[in-house]
């Protein structure tokens, strides 16, 4: 058996890299490898830290120590190979306004030694369904149009490494569902190896091929969505009961009764609520949350879990009156993987405010504009 | 090679620079305006009621006050023009392009020359275009000196757009850069000599004057405009081209260290 050398696959490689702000760690130590082709995710709540990261590797920001090598180039010593080798989308725009798209994609172009035609361009941007406004200023774009132009921009010059920070942020979902078609297609065609952070869970769960959990600057948990998914090892049964039986007196013994049985599986907790109408529970339902955990790695997941359901079923079965409306198996999601690992529900933050609200304002309050 | 490809990048930073300016020709009008306002009613109202002999010039020199004033108007709208422009990199900086042009496989050196070279291009422009106007209020100019007129121009300019970017990395928003603008402006003016000369001015502050780029600027674009200066031609030149390359120095290396993005 060969054994596979990971210096040469990996394109990205951080070693023990950090930033300082004063006392604080932005970026505490990272030690990250990332595989050539693919999509890899950086998840992680406000102020985690992923932005600051990407920045150091994109050369924008200096480390304080530590470093990371791109495409096998350093980025502390060989800045400018490494900007040759990576495109990247900012999470705030980032085209002149006052240029039109043409002449940001020229601009581009020129800065970045890419010989193009304005036939080339016009390709480009037909890719991101902008051809036909090729000749507007930019400052006429929605906040999704320029960000289809800067990633369509990013990928003028054919990087190794496309970064994408916060790509959808802010944008409504028929913008999102086609910015993310964009890059599942860019990274089959081109075999390119992109790093994206998200606030959509689904998405990162759908699109990455890997995922790198980050909070107060640390990597918590690297792997699959699958395999971070699995090591969470957390389902639960929700069985809904019709409402004519007091089951609050019966959960001790119910509890007993499902622990009882050999169903494979371990029970974590098991827990009934009653009167609880709403959530899609009605008036006359209640509530059986069973959580369980696999305890046998030999066998199928998902075989387990019907065996166990099985045998759920046959326990309640001692009981009267039992009427099973609904059954339904939660199986660990991203979120509550993220939830796991950084103890915050990534929903809950919000996108920070229109940063072009505020630029407006100061434009406003700033007076004349010479240029 | 090295040399070629920064000259490359400065040269697209220019062009970018110039398209820019180029849009927005009212600004341009607007600040070639002023300068002519000022030269039309201040210079035709003092020229009737400021002796020459109070500028430490003889009346036979046939210099009248406009033609005193003149050098130092173009001065004054180079200042204003070039440190404005200086703003540039500040709102590249708040609106983004600024990272556009960090990640790009060029040095920081070539965004800043890049971008001095096109504002202070628009500020030579206008300085030619007041001294073309010059004929229409009456003022002889010494035709044989205007290459040199047009080199100290080219210094001042270069200069004060290196102020204005120096400015522009140490501050994060448009109030505090306006505001440090505005406060540096006027005395950068009064100490240059624009409206009399600096020899009338109390020995204590006439020091503070030598240390003024722009007093250089005005005595040496007056000595080749109307042939009059305080000190020779050559000295005035080297110390604004020194001023110059320091600025640009020193802007270059601040916007270098600078990482507030």
């Amino acid at each position: 058996m060969e054994e596979v050398d990971w210096a040469i696959h990996n394109i990205i490689q951080t070693i023990n890299l950090t930033k300082k702000y004063g006392e604080l760690k932005a970026v505490d130590n990272v030690s990250l490898n990332i595989r050539k082709g693919e999509i890899f995710g950086l998840l992680g709540p406000n102020g985690a830290g992923k932005t600051t990261l990407i920045h150091m590797l994109c050369t924008i920001l200096r480390p304080t120590s530590g470093t990371a090598l791109i495409n096998g180039f350093d980025i502390i010593k060989e800045p400018n190979k490494v900007r040759k080798s990576i495109g990247i989308v900012f999470q705030d725009p980032s085209s002149d306004d006052d240029l039109t798209a043409y002449e940001n994609m020229e601009f581009h172009a020129m800065i970045y030694d890419v010989p193009v035609e304005r036939t080339n361009i016009l390709e480009l941007l037909r890719l991101v369904e902008l051809d036909d406004r090729a000749d507007r200023f930019v400052k006429t774009f929605s906040g999704g149009m320029k960000r289809r132009l800067e990633l369509t921009r990013g990928l003028l010059h054919h990087p190794e490494v496309l970064f994408l920070d916060e790509p959808t942020l802010g944008l409504d979902i028929q913008t999102r569902h086609k910015i993310w078609e964009y890059i599942r297609e860019i990274a089959n065609e081109k075999e390119m190896t992109i790093i994206l952070t998200t606030h959509y869970m689904e998405e990162a769960d759908s699109i990455c091929d890997r995922i790198a959990i980050i909070d107060e600057g640390k990597i918590k948990a690297v792997g699959s969505p699958k395999e971070l998914k699995n090591d969470l090892n957390d389902y639960k049964f929700i069985i809904k009961l019709n409402k004519n039986y007091d089951y609050l007196v019966f959960e001790k013994e119910l509890e007993r009764s499902i622990k009882r049985r050999e169903i494979g599986v371990d029970i974590t907790g098991v827990n009934i609520t009653q009167n609880n109408a709403g959530n899609g529970v009605s008036a006359n339902e209640v509530v059986l949350k069973i959580g369980l955990r696999i305890n046998n790695e030999s066998k199928n997941s998902d075989a387990l879990l019907i065996d166990a359901l099985i045998s759920v079923k046959d326990a309640l079965k001692e009981f009267k009156n039992f009427e099973i409306t609904t059954i339904d198996l939660h199986k660990p999601t991203l979120d509550d993987v993220f939830i796991r690992y950084t103890g915050k529900k990534l929903r809950e933050e919000r996108a920070p405010p229109d940063r072009r609200l505020r630029m407006v304002a100061s434009r406003m309050t700033s007076g004349v504009r010479i240029r | 090679m090295n040399i070629k490809k920064n000259v490359k990048a400065i040269y697209i930073i220019w062009l970018r620079g110039i398209k820019l300016s180029s849009r927005y020709k009212v600004g341009f009008i607007s600040h070639l305006g002023q300068p002519l306002l000022w030269l039309l009613l201040m210079g035709t109202g003092l020229r009737g009621s400021v002796s020459m002999g109070s500028m430490g010039l003889t009346e036979s020199t046939g210099i009248d006050y406009m033609a005193f004033m003149l050098p130092g108007i173009i001065g004054m709208s180079l200042l204003f023009s070039s440190m404005m422009g200086g703003m540039r990199i500040l709102w590249d900086k708040k609106f983004g392009f600024l990272k556009e042009m960090m990640v790009a496989p060029i040095s920081r050196v070539s965004i800043v020359l890049g971008n001095n070279f096109s504002i202070a291009t628009i500020s030579i422009l206008q300085g030619i275009i007041i001294i073309l106007l010059v004929p229409l209020i009456g003022v002889d100019l010494n035709l044989f000196y205007i290459p040199i007129a047009l080199l100290f121009i080219l210094m001042i300019g270069l200069t004060f757009t290196s102020v204005g970017i120096v400015i522009s990395t140490q501050m994060e928003d448009f109030g505090s850069f306006q505001g440090i603008q505005t406060f540096l402006t006027l005395p950068l003016f009064l100490l240059s000599s624009a409206f009399f000369p600096v020899t009338k001015l109390p020995y204590p502050i006439q020091i503070i004057a030598y240390f003024n780029p722009l007093f250089y600027g005005v005595d040496g674009l007056r000595g080749a405009l109307i042939g009059v200066s305080t000190l020779p031609m050559w000295l005035d030149l080297l110390a604004v081209t020194a001023f110059c390359a320091g600025l640009i120095l020193l802007s270059a290396y601040l916007f270098n260290r600078s990482e507030g993005i």
